[in-house]
């Protein structure tokens, strides 16, 4: 049996609940990784990733691999698109990140305040920039994906995608300019100067 | 340009630090049980079957050739209905008519 995404996918065109089961297990932590990146909230995230499975699963023939689509480039759109949406519902980003959801992967509890801090300034900074260059910096750094993936998801060209990252970048750089904040290689080096 | 790769190496890593959190456990469940009480709806391709099915009844399969043969019928219909002789008749009572017409305003 063809469990390719593409091939559950037409499976679940004749109601296959089975193949549906398997291609959403396979790629929730994926979809919902990159929801929550867009929207730093994790209630929104839940909510999206699953309305965009149930679209997926109410009208299937939405998605056609006989196109030569694959799976997750187009779900990767849906969800981005979903997302998208609510932030632009929401108009301003909350910055009301859900640290108690995150890993903590410091060991003193100085470390723990410290890396959170961090995390939420580069929160913020990520939510400061305009919607295609945070979506582009998600797709390519946090998803792996590449430049002509994230162009196909986005809409645009490869050369679009690219000046968009460095776009992103340079708005990241002049944030952390702005607030006066160190990079995280002299934070590291202060801290290891502080435990040596 | 050094510096510039420092910078961005500098800004990767910052990048580096975000982490999403972990996805909740019952998500997928709560996914697969909702799609289990949900019904699919009809199939678009079905409908778009159906449309071109009922649009593929007036497809004219040589449409220059229909059209070359509607014009042929259309202009010899049309040649053949003028030179008809005009085989209009009047009735008596359209003659009577006249007649009087004709007598009352004295037109000849």
């Amino acid at each position: 049996m063809d469990d390719t995404d593409e091939g559950l996918a037409l499976r679940i065109r004749n109601g296959d609940h089975q193949a549906f089961s398997i291609l959403v297990r396979r790629h929730t932590d994926r979809f919902y990784g990159l929801a929550w990146r867009l929207l730093g909230n994790s209630a929104e995230a839940d909510d999206v990733v699953q309305d965009a499975f149930l679209k997926f699963w109410t009208q299937p023939d939405m998605f056609r691999p006989e196109a030569g689509a694959r799976f997750t480039t187009w779900f990767y759109r849906v969800v981005s698109n979903l997302a998208l949406d609510r932030l632009r519902g929401r108009k301003r980003w909350k910055g009301d990140v859900d640290f108690d959801a995150m890993p903590d992967r410091a060991a003193t509890a100085d470390a723990v305040y410290e890396n959170r801090q961090m995390q939420g300034h580069l929160e913020a900074a990520i939510h400061e920039l305009p919607e295609r260059q945070k979506l582009a910096l998600n797709l390519c750094f946090y998803e792996g994906m590449s430049v002509r993936d994230a162009a196909e998801v986005i809409g645009v060209g490869e050369k679009a995608v690219e000046s968009l990252l460095m776009r992103a970048k340079a708005g990241l750089k002049e944030h952390f300019i702005r607030k006066g904040l160190a990079g995280p290689g002299e934070v590291q080096d202060a801290r290891r100067t502080k435990q040596g | 340009m050094h510096d510039e790769q420092n910078k961005d190496k500098d800004i990767d890593q910052w990048l580096s630090m975000r982490h999403a959190p972990q996805t909740p456990d019952d998500l997928a469940d709560r996914i697969v049980h909702r799609a289990v009480r949900t019904p699919q709806r009809a199939s678009r391709a079905f409908a778009s079957g159906l449309f071109q099915e009922m649009a593929g009844l007036f497809i004219v399969p040589r449409p220059a050739f229909a059209l070359a043969v509607c014009l042929v019928i259309g202009v010899g219909g049309g040649w053949m209905t003028t030179a008809l002789p005009d085989t209009t008749t009047q009735t008596s009572a359209e003659t009577t008519s006249f007649d009087v017409i004709v007598m009352e305003e004295d037109w000849i």
